[in-house]
Protein backbone atom coordinates (compact mmCIF):
# COMPACT_ATOMS: atom_id res chain seq x y z
CA UNK A 1 0.00 0.00 0.00
CA UNK A 2 1.40 3.31 -0.53
CA UNK A 3 0.17 7.13 -0.66
CA UNK A 4 0.20 9.48 -3.99
CA UNK A 5 -0.81 11.72 -5.34
CA UNK A 6 -3.07 11.82 -8.36
CA UNK A 7 -2.73 15.68 -9.70
CA UNK A 8 -4.97 18.14 -6.70
CA UNK A 9 -5.79 15.06 -4.89
CA UNK A 10 -3.60 12.31 -2.45
CA UNK A 11 -4.76 8.22 -2.66
CA UNK A 12 -3.73 5.54 -0.23
CA UNK A 13 -4.51 2.00 -2.30
CA UNK A 14 -2.62 -0.73 -3.48
CA UNK A 15 0.74 0.25 -5.63
CA UNK A 16 -0.31 -0.99 -9.03
CA UNK A 17 -4.01 0.18 -8.88
CA UNK A 18 -2.89 3.98 -8.04
CA UNK A 19 -0.51 3.67 -10.91
CA UNK A 20 -3.76 2.05 -13.31
CA UNK A 21 -5.57 5.66 -12.27
CA UNK A 22 -2.62 7.48 -12.96
CA UNK A 23 -2.52 6.49 -16.36
CA UNK A 24 -6.67 6.71 -16.65
CA UNK A 25 -6.35 10.11 -15.52
CA UNK A 26 -3.96 11.56 -18.20
CA UNK A 27 -6.30 10.68 -20.23
CA UNK A 28 -9.31 12.18 -18.66
CA UNK A 29 -7.27 15.35 -18.05
CA UNK A 30 -7.11 15.03 -22.32
CA UNK A 31 -10.12 14.23 -23.00
CA UNK A 32 -12.34 15.07 -20.30
CA UNK A 33 -10.54 18.68 -18.40
CA UNK A 34 -13.99 19.93 -17.19
CA UNK A 35 -14.01 16.55 -15.37
CA UNK A 36 -10.22 16.37 -14.78
CA UNK A 37 -10.35 19.61 -12.78
CA UNK A 38 -13.50 19.07 -10.47
CA UNK A 39 -12.35 15.47 -9.70
CA UNK A 40 -11.53 14.63 -5.64
CA UNK A 41 -11.95 11.37 -4.07
CA UNK A 42 -13.64 9.90 -0.65
CA UNK A 43 -10.50 7.33 -0.49
CA UNK A 44 -9.56 4.09 -1.60
CA UNK A 45 -8.64 1.80 1.24
CA UNK A 46 -10.68 1.12 4.57
CA UNK A 47 -10.76 -2.04 5.95
CA UNK A 48 -14.11 -2.91 6.56
CA UNK A 49 -17.57 -5.12 5.16
CA UNK A 50 -19.61 -4.61 2.58
CA UNK A 51 -22.70 -2.31 3.62
CA UNK A 52 -25.09 -4.80 4.98
CA UNK A 53 -23.04 -7.86 4.69
CA UNK A 54 -21.79 -9.85 7.93
CA UNK A 55 -18.96 -11.61 5.90
CA UNK A 56 -18.40 -10.51 2.05
CA UNK A 57 -15.26 -8.08 2.77
CA UNK A 58 -15.03 -4.37 0.67
CA UNK A 59 -12.53 -4.24 -2.19
CA UNK A 60 -12.05 -0.97 -0.59
CA UNK A 61 -10.34 -3.56 2.28
CA UNK A 62 -7.64 -4.32 -0.67
CA UNK A 63 -7.04 -0.47 -1.58
CA UNK A 64 -8.00 -1.66 -5.17
CA UNK A 65 -11.07 0.27 -5.41
CA UNK A 66 -12.06 3.96 -5.15
CA UNK A 67 -14.93 6.23 -5.01
CA UNK A 68 -14.84 9.95 -6.73
CA UNK A 69 -16.46 13.17 -5.59
CA UNK A 70 -17.15 15.66 -8.24
CA UNK A 71 -16.55 19.77 -7.02
CA UNK A 72 -16.41 17.85 -3.46
CA UNK A 73 -19.74 16.27 -3.18
CA UNK A 74 -20.43 12.40 -3.29
CA UNK A 75 -23.28 10.89 -5.60
CA UNK A 76 -26.21 9.38 -3.70
CA UNK A 77 -26.14 5.58 -3.53
CA UNK A 78 -29.07 3.79 -4.70
CA UNK A 79 -31.23 7.03 -5.92
CA UNK A 80 -30.88 5.15 -9.56
CA UNK A 81 -29.87 9.10 -10.91
CA UNK A 82 -26.19 9.76 -11.53
CA UNK A 83 -23.58 12.66 -11.51
CA UNK A 84 -22.82 13.68 -15.21
CA UNK A 85 -19.35 14.32 -14.89
CA UNK A 86 -19.46 10.33 -13.85
CA UNK A 87 -21.02 9.43 -16.75
CA UNK A 88 -18.33 11.29 -19.03
CA UNK A 89 -15.70 9.64 -16.44
CA UNK A 90 -17.09 6.33 -17.08
CA UNK A 91 -15.58 5.18 -20.19
CA UNK A 92 -12.76 6.46 -20.06
CA UNK A 93 -12.07 4.08 -16.89
CA UNK A 94 -13.86 1.26 -18.38
CA UNK A 95 -11.24 1.62 -20.98
CA UNK A 96 -8.50 1.57 -18.63
CA UNK A 97 -9.96 -2.01 -16.45
CA UNK A 98 -12.23 -0.07 -14.02
CA UNK A 99 -15.95 -1.35 -13.33
CA UNK A 100 -18.26 1.34 -12.69
CA UNK A 101 -20.46 0.65 -9.12
CA UNK A 102 -23.44 2.53 -11.49
CA UNK A 103 -24.25 -1.06 -13.31
CA UNK A 104 -23.95 -2.78 -10.03
CA UNK A 105 -27.69 -4.77 -8.03
CA UNK A 106 -28.30 -1.34 -6.57
CA UNK A 107 -26.72 2.05 -7.63
CA UNK A 108 -23.53 2.78 -6.30
CA UNK A 109 -21.90 5.60 -9.35
CA UNK A 110 -19.34 7.47 -7.20
CA UNK A 111 -17.69 3.91 -6.63
CA UNK A 112 -15.29 2.30 -9.24
CA UNK A 113 -13.39 -0.82 -8.71
CA UNK A 114 -10.32 -2.94 -10.89
CA UNK A 115 -11.74 -5.46 -12.80
CA UNK A 116 -10.61 -9.24 -12.11
CA UNK A 117 -8.73 -9.07 -15.63
CA UNK A 118 -6.93 -6.42 -13.69
CA UNK A 119 -6.13 -7.87 -10.71
CA UNK A 120 -4.99 -11.40 -12.10
CA UNK A 121 -2.64 -9.16 -14.33
CA UNK A 122 -1.49 -7.44 -11.10
CA UNK A 123 -1.16 -10.72 -9.21
CA UNK A 124 1.67 -12.32 -11.59
CA UNK A 125 3.45 -8.60 -10.95
CA UNK A 126 3.54 -8.97 -7.43
CA UNK B 1 -7.71 67.00 7.29
CA UNK B 2 -8.11 63.68 7.55
CA UNK B 3 -9.85 62.63 11.00
CA UNK B 4 -7.85 60.25 12.96
CA UNK B 5 -9.70 59.47 16.11
CA UNK B 6 -12.69 58.37 13.89
CA UNK B 7 -10.51 55.89 11.84
CA UNK B 8 -9.08 54.75 14.84
CA UNK B 9 -12.32 53.85 16.21
CA UNK B 10 -13.15 51.64 13.15
CA UNK B 11 -11.97 48.35 15.38
CA UNK B 12 -13.63 49.35 18.39
CA UNK B 13 -17.21 49.83 15.94
CA UNK B 14 -16.43 46.35 14.94
CA UNK B 15 -16.31 45.01 17.96
CA UNK B 16 -19.13 46.53 19.31
CA UNK B 17 -20.99 45.29 15.76
CA UNK B 18 -19.84 41.48 16.56
CA UNK B 19 -21.22 41.48 20.08
CA UNK B 20 -24.45 42.64 18.99
CA UNK B 21 -24.44 39.78 17.15
CA UNK B 22 -23.31 37.44 18.91
CA UNK B 23 -26.30 39.16 22.04
CA UNK B 24 -28.87 39.04 19.07
CA UNK B 25 -28.02 35.08 18.55
CA UNK B 26 -27.78 34.09 22.05
CA UNK B 27 -31.76 35.81 22.76
CA UNK B 28 -32.52 33.52 20.00
CA UNK B 29 -33.76 29.88 22.08
CA UNK B 30 -31.81 28.01 19.46
CA UNK B 31 -29.01 30.20 17.54
CA UNK B 32 -26.98 28.47 15.05
CA UNK B 33 -25.34 29.36 12.25
CA UNK B 34 -25.84 27.63 8.42
CA UNK B 35 -23.70 26.12 5.70
CA UNK B 36 -22.44 28.59 3.43
CA UNK B 37 -24.75 29.36 1.46
CA UNK B 38 -27.69 28.57 2.74
CA UNK B 39 -30.69 31.10 3.76
CA UNK B 40 -30.98 31.47 7.02
CA UNK B 41 -34.05 32.94 7.44
CA UNK B 42 -35.64 29.22 5.88
CA UNK B 43 -34.01 27.17 7.94
CA UNK B 44 -34.77 24.84 11.07
CA UNK B 45 -32.89 23.51 13.55
CA UNK B 46 -34.10 19.77 15.33
CA UNK B 47 -31.52 19.15 18.25
CA UNK B 48 -30.12 19.79 21.56
CA UNK B 49 -30.24 23.46 22.82
CA UNK B 50 -27.15 24.38 25.52
CA UNK B 51 -26.91 28.42 26.76
CA UNK B 52 -29.06 29.62 24.14
CA UNK B 53 -27.09 28.06 20.75
CA UNK B 54 -27.93 24.62 18.96
CA UNK B 55 -25.16 22.33 20.63
CA UNK B 56 -24.75 18.41 19.85
CA UNK B 57 -26.28 16.62 16.92
CA UNK B 58 -29.04 16.86 15.38
CA UNK B 59 -30.58 18.03 11.78
CA UNK B 60 -30.97 21.78 10.04
CA UNK B 61 -33.07 21.97 7.09
CA UNK B 62 -33.53 24.60 4.84
CA UNK B 63 -36.93 25.04 3.15
CA UNK B 64 -37.87 25.58 -0.02
CA UNK B 65 -41.14 26.77 -1.66
CA UNK B 66 -43.07 23.60 -1.20
CA UNK B 67 -40.60 20.79 -0.13
CA UNK B 68 -37.02 21.02 2.17
CA UNK B 69 -34.08 22.22 -0.33
CA UNK B 70 -31.27 20.65 1.65
CA UNK B 71 -30.54 18.79 4.50
CA UNK B 72 -27.36 18.84 7.31
CA UNK B 73 -27.36 16.09 9.37
CA UNK B 74 -24.31 16.20 11.78
CA UNK B 75 -22.94 17.77 14.87
CA UNK B 76 -23.28 21.33 15.97
CA UNK B 77 -21.11 22.99 18.56
CA UNK B 78 -21.91 26.15 19.87
CA UNK B 79 -24.14 27.07 17.24
CA UNK B 80 -21.74 26.13 14.52
CA UNK B 81 -21.93 23.27 12.52
CA UNK B 82 -18.75 20.96 13.25
CA UNK B 83 -19.29 17.78 11.45
CA UNK B 84 -21.60 15.70 9.51
CA UNK B 85 -23.22 15.50 5.88
CA UNK B 86 -24.70 18.18 3.76
CA UNK B 87 -27.67 16.39 1.43
CA UNK B 88 -28.70 18.43 -1.10
CA UNK B 89 -29.72 17.87 -5.25
CA UNK B 90 -28.96 14.08 -5.26
CA UNK B 91 -25.42 14.74 -3.82
CA UNK B 92 -23.39 14.56 -0.42
CA UNK B 93 -20.60 16.63 1.21
CA UNK B 94 -19.63 14.70 4.26
CA UNK B 95 -17.05 15.72 6.61
CA UNK B 96 -15.73 18.33 9.06
CA UNK B 97 -16.99 21.75 8.75
CA UNK B 98 -15.16 24.98 9.31
CA UNK B 99 -16.55 28.42 9.03
CA UNK B 100 -19.89 26.55 7.37
CA UNK B 101 -17.58 25.29 4.72
CA UNK B 102 -16.58 21.76 4.15
CA UNK B 103 -12.86 21.02 4.73
CA UNK B 104 -11.47 18.94 2.20
CA UNK B 105 -10.36 15.33 3.23
CA UNK B 106 -8.57 12.64 1.24
CA UNK B 107 -9.22 10.62 3.95
CA UNK B 108 -11.82 7.77 3.18
CA UNK B 109 -11.64 7.26 7.38
CA UNK B 110 -13.15 10.83 7.44
CA UNK B 111 -15.93 10.82 5.26
CA UNK B 112 -17.18 7.31 6.89
CA UNK B 113 -16.90 8.60 10.52
CA UNK B 114 -19.04 12.04 9.13
CA UNK B 115 -21.88 9.45 7.57
CA UNK B 116 -21.91 7.51 10.66
CA UNK B 117 -22.44 11.08 12.97
CA UNK B 118 -24.66 11.72 10.30
CA UNK B 119 -26.86 8.73 10.89
CA UNK B 120 -26.96 9.15 14.40
CA UNK B 121 -28.62 12.81 13.79
CA UNK B 122 -30.90 11.79 12.06
CA UNK B 123 -31.70 8.48 14.48
CA UNK B 124 -32.02 11.09 17.14
CA UNK B 125 -34.19 13.40 15.76
CA UNK B 126 -36.23 10.10 14.59
CA UNK B 127 -36.39 8.85 18.21
CA UNK B 128 -37.23 12.79 19.05
CA UNK B 129 -40.51 12.34 16.53
CA UNK B 130 -41.77 9.14 17.17
CA UNK B 131 -41.67 9.87 21.50
CA UNK B 132 -43.50 12.94 20.74
CA UNK B 133 -46.10 11.02 18.69
CA UNK B 134 -45.69 12.17 15.50
CA UNK B 135 -44.95 8.64 13.33
CA UNK B 136 -44.86 10.60 9.62
CA UNK B 137 -41.62 12.88 10.71
CA UNK B 138 -40.10 9.75 12.58
CA UNK B 139 -40.20 6.97 9.50
CA UNK B 140 -38.75 10.02 7.49
CA UNK B 141 -35.88 10.59 9.29
CA UNK B 142 -35.29 6.95 9.78
CA UNK B 143 -35.40 6.58 6.34
CA UNK B 144 -32.47 8.89 6.30
CA UNK B 145 -30.62 7.46 8.76
CA UNK B 146 -30.80 4.14 7.14
CA UNK B 147 -29.62 6.19 3.69
CA UNK B 148 -26.75 7.43 5.78
CA UNK B 149 -25.33 4.43 7.48
CA UNK B 150 -25.74 2.90 3.57
CA UNK B 151 -23.91 5.68 1.93
CA UNK B 152 -20.61 4.09 2.23
CA UNK B 153 -18.94 0.94 1.40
Amino acid sequence: MVTQSLGSFNVTGFRLAIESLRVAFTQVQREQPAVYSALGTAGMLCCRLQRGSKTAISNHSWGTAIDFTLNGRLDTYGDNQVMIGLTLLAPIMNRHGWYWGAAFRKEDAMHFEASRLLISRWASQI
Amino acid sequence: MFNTSKFMNLPRLGLLICVMTVQALANDPCAFTVPEGWNQARTQWDGACEAGFANGLGVIKEQGDKNVNRFFFGRLKNGAIEFGVVEELGSYMAGRFAMGRLVQSDDRQVYIDAFAEGEKAAQQVASRFSNAGNKASARFYKGKAKALREAMD
